[in-house]
């Protein structure tokens, strides 16, 4: 049956639907039900990806490929939401049960999963554009969830309207690009412009550059990546994490298959152009993260610093580049959406997600505080943990690759970074409060910071299950390496 | 488990178990620490005594594939270079977590903190694979940061912070060195040991890593202009840590000059010799002069440091066995004796609540066992015959004048300098009619002498017997030696 290839796509679907229709009859006080079955959905999802792990398969007639490339960001972008509907159940804005919006809001963020699961497995232009509308459609509305939040709603406009312009950008790349091959499909692309001996044509380069233009706002790479402080602070923090980690991880994977994939010629000559870019990413997001009050702000500032090193994987564009993006990503979904479930804990306590309210978050709950300098010290690239697995690949992919000029700017990034997460260290642990009541964590919020941790510390300490994992997903199956 | 996993992981195995520990038993926990740290202490004194003096090879060695892509393992062992600073690192951590009892502030925090620090120093000293070594290089920075952020003085927030980015600054460097050696070498390896056998790395390869690593361990030595963090870090830490800092932490960088820098990269390290040395004299003469000009106690002795680490240095680049023997005994010496005059400039820290050099004044008369104390251990920092300090510095200089005469005879400057800033401290402080204002000091309790007196008698011991250090490293820098004399 080659149609199981598309199994977990299909549990997503029927789940998405399934939510709607039970939306009808259950009472609005029973909708916390509806957080469990969508877990239950994603975690189906995420266990047939598994079951078809080791697949290959193009289906209908070409539009998707399935293969272990794919499969691996399946599993990432699933967890990612697994993870985010814990965080929406831990999240007071919208867990208390009086929002009857809740179904609607589940249901969106399945579809945008999916939406996630068609962009990574696209092998045609096509589906990849209906992917990614899939996904920013969903994604707009989520956005603007709190309604009676006038910065929600704004933030939703902007990410809208910016959203639909790069959209539209890149679709022109892709008309033409279709102008030049007359098709849509990467493996005629692939052999139609890897057959045409000579110059790659000016025009090629031009689309591809419309192209990287709309990716490049999906994943906030420098100088597309002004929307994204504003939608992080004004979105429900789930969704900010969300938009973190699954749409960026999503957007670097359609960036890796078309650039390395399907015109490597072309991304030869654009690789200097992307180094530069991959330079300016981090240096700017994170000189702009140091001054940043707001903590969502810099986590949105130090995302975009860590496309930045991201990139450089993808400017090596060899097999060990590739492995370092994978690893990386794996890396940044647990301590990423760690800091978030953090932030989500402290601002049902305090109401706001200043850097300041986590004052004396030392005292006030050991724990808690434990877990979140965990997260930032990963993210900041200290050894034992998962972070610095990331970094070092990356950084060996850049040595190996010959990108020393990139490797020495990103390590000194690593340095400036250091000292943001730092201030968010200082305040918890060295600035003396005056508040010391208890601050209540949600037993879903538990649940998720039980499995970000252990595996911040697996990847960290035993990375070789999940080096070998990376390893088979980038050599067995893609068709360039 | 072997002796080294031990040795570096016990105080790990305390650290977590005092987190259990129920709120309010602060005594159980500083107990409990003292006794972890003890048992890591004991057990690098056993590996003292059973370690083969004889042979350059590694003992106690330990070897386990750890990320087999990469080929990277969990490689442990030690040799004559990093058996001292194993002893010193134990050594050095119990004293000072015994002194630290009086810490009543978040006391938890602290001794975690601190059996964590321990972790990372020893394994820093054991590990002889890149990527664990890095590993262990990086995880004592954290607590580091917390004990002195949070325990610290008045501008502790600031120390803190600059000490941490100073030494990530240069540990980076570190890492992108350590990425270069990887894909240089045939075939590709984090094994120190074997980094350092018949490796295809050019001249100007060996040269542009000699930079990066040298970066990143001359902040943590600190060689001249990457000093600026120590002074701030010193003064602000609380006394037991200002000990570590002193004694451990800045033999870091001159085990890794002489682990990776001279072993791995020899053409290079013949090369910059000559710049070595002459950093070595910036350090000790302008360490010396800048300590002279302090106010402060506690700084004076943080920058003697920038003063006696210069000595370690130029035994350093006359790349001699003397000179090599001289840098190992010095880098002892300076931990035991650093580390006992810190602790007594605690000592009447937590009496006086000032360090102000010109407002103490007769002191002897009313403290005459602190006063005893202070200045065997003076006079041991300022390198009198008889004590541990003379013994290494002269080696030191011994070394280096058979090939920098000239720099060589410069930096003696430095050596009465620190003379006459150290005997200026003791006649200000203690001698002369007594203030009026300190009547009512009183003299060293049980813990402190308990901390200070072992280190006190360790430099006399060694003053006259220094070959029970220098020993154990011989065979091992004779061996390093000769891969400069060809």
């Amino acid at each position: 049956m080659i149609y199981l290839n598309v199994l977990p796509e299909v549990i997503i679907v029927f789940f998405g639907i399934l939510i709607l229709v039970l939306d009808l009859l259950f009472k609005k006080e029973q909708n916390e039900v509806l957080s469990y079955v969508s877990v239950i959905g994603c975690t189906l999802a995420f266990f047939a990806c598994i079951f078809i792990f080791s697949n290959k398969a193009p289906l209908f007639s070409g539009m998707l490929l399935i293969d272990s490339f794919g499969t691996f960001l399946k599993c990432l972008i699933l967890f990612a939401t697994i993870l985010t509907i814990l965080l929406t159940k831990g999240y007071e804005p919208l867990s208390s049960t009086a929002n009857s919006k809740l179904p609607e809001y589940y249901s969106l963020l399945l579809f945008s999963t999916l939406g996630m699961m068609l962009m990574v497995s696209a092998n045609d232009f096509l589906t990849l554009y209906l992917g990614i509308e899939l996904t920013a459609l969903s994604l707009y509305v989520l956005v603007a969830f709190l309604r009676s939040d006038v910065k929600s709603s704004e933030s939703a406009i902007k990410y809208f309207l910016l959203g639909a312009f790069s959209s539209a950008i890149m679709l022109y790349g892709i008309t033409l690009v279709y102008g030049l091959a007359g098709t849509t499909n990467f493996n005629i692309l692939f052999s139609y412009f890897s057959n045409s001996s000579g110059e790659v044509p000016l025009l090629l380069i031009v689309s591809l550059l419309f192209i990287l233009v709309g990716i490049g706002f999906k994943i906030a790479m420098v100088p597309f990546h002004m929307w994204a402080p504003d939608i992080y602070e004004g979105a429900p923090t789930p969704i900010t994490s969300f938009l973190a980690v699954a749409s960026k991880s999503a957007g670097i994977a359609v960036l890796i298959r078309v650039f390395l994939n399907v015109f490597p010629s072309v991304t030869a000559e654009l690789n200097t152009i992307i180094a530069v870019l991959a330079a300016i990413t981090m240096t700017v997001g994170n000189i702009i993260a140091i001054p940043q009050n707001n903590i969502k702000r810099l986590l949105a500032y130090s995302g975009i610093a860590h496309i930045g090193y991201i990139l450089i994987g993808f400017v090596v564009a060899d097999s060990l580049g590739v492995q370092a993006i994978l690893i990386y990503l794996l890396a940044y979904l647990f301590m990423n959406v760690g800091a978030f479930a953090i932030v989500v804990i402290v601002s049902n306590v305090l109401k706001s997600d200043d850097i300041e309210d986590f004052a004396g978050l030392g005292q006030r709950s050991s724990f808690l505080s434990a877990l979140m300098l965990i997260f930032l010290l990963s993210l900041a690239g200290m050894p034992p943990l998962a972070g610095f697995i990331g970094k070092f690949y990356i950084f060996a992919a850049a040595i190996k690759g010959g990108f020393v000029w990139l490797a020495i700017i990103a390590v000194l990034n690593s340095v400036i970074a250091l000292y943001y997460y730092l201030r968010i260290v200082k305040a918890m642990y060295f600035t003396d409060t005056k508040e010391f009541g208890a601050i209540p964590v949600p037993t879903a919020l538990k649940v998720a910071l039980l499995i970000i941790t252990i595996f911040i510390f697996l990847i960290g300490i035993f990375p070789q299950p999940f080096i070998n994992l990376v390893n088979n997903s980038v050599s067995l199956h893609s068709f360039m390496y | 488990m072997g002796i080294l996993s031990a040795i570096t992981f016990i105080p790990l195995i305390g650290a977590i178990i005092i987190l259990f520990f129920p709120k309010g038993k602060d005594n159980w926990v500083r107990i409990s620490s003292a006794v972890f740290s003890g048992i890591s202490f004991i057990l690098s004194i056993w590996l003292y005594f059973n370690f083969n003096k004889a042979t350059t090879d590694l003992q106690f060695v330990e070897k386990f594939s750890w990320i087999p892509s990469f080929g990277v393992t969990y490689f442990l062992g030690v040799d004559g270079l990093s058996i001292p600073l194993i002893v010193l690192t134990g050594l050095l951590s119990f004293i000072s977590i015994i002194y630290s009892f009086n810490i009543k502030e978040r006391v938890k925090e602290y001794f975690f903190f601190f059996l964590l620090l321990e972790v990372g120093m020893m394994g820093v000293f054991v590990a002889l694979d890149f990527f664990l070594f890095y590993v262990f290089w990086e995880i004592m920075l954290v607590p580091m940061y917390f004990l002195i952020g949070i325990w610290g003085g008045p501008r502790k927030e600031y120390a803190a912070i600059k000490f941490f980015l100073y030494t990530l600054f240069g540990s980076v460097f570190m890492l992108l060195a350590i990425l270069a050696l990887y894909f240089t070498s045939q075939p590709h390896t984090f094994n120190m040991i074997e980094l350092a056998v018949n490796q295809p790395f050019s001249r100007i390869f060996q040269q542009i890593v000699f930079i990066a690593f040298f970066v990143g361990f001359a902040i943590k030595v600190p060689v001249f202009p990457f000093h600026t963090w120590l002074p701030d870090a010193h003064v602000e830490a609380p006394t037991a840590v200002s000990v570590i800092l002193a004694g451990v932490l800045l033999k870091m960088g001159i085990y890794g000059i002489m682990r990776v820098n001279f072993q791995i990269l020899p053409e290079a390290a013949v090369w910059f010799a000559l710049p070595l040395a002459i950093l070595a004299a910036i350090n000790i003469v302008y360490g010396a002069f800048v300590a002279m000009a302090q106010q402060d106690l506690k700084k004076m002795i943080a920058y003697s440091s920038v003063n006696h680490m210069g000595y370690c240095l130029l035994g350093l680049a006359s790349l001699t066995a003397i000179g090599f023997n001289g840098a190992v005994l010095q880098m002892f010496n300076h931990g035991i004796i650093t580390g006992a005059l810190f602790l007594l400039i605690g000592v009447i820290y937590e009496r006086a609540h000032t360090r102000d050099l010109n407002a103490f004044g007769g002191l002897g008369v009313k403290l005459p066992i602190y006063t005893g104390l202070i200045t065997v251990a003076t006079m041991a920092s300022l390198g009198l015959p008889g004590l541990a300090g003379f013994i290494s510095e002269f080696l030191c200089f011994l070394g280096a004048f058979s090939v920098f005469k000239v720099i060589t005879i410069i930096s003696i400057i430095g050596i009465l300098v620190t003379a006459g800033y150290l005997l200026l401290m003791i006649q200000k402080v203690f001698l002369g009619p007594l203030n009026e204002k300190w009547k009512g000091l009183s003299d060293m309790n049980p813990r402190e002498l308990v901390s200070v007196v072992p280190l006190i008698v360790i430099m006399i011991i060694l003053g006259v017997l220094p070959h029970l250090i220098l020993n154990l490293s011989d065979t091992k820098l004779l061996q390093m030696a000769n891969l400069f004399s060809k």
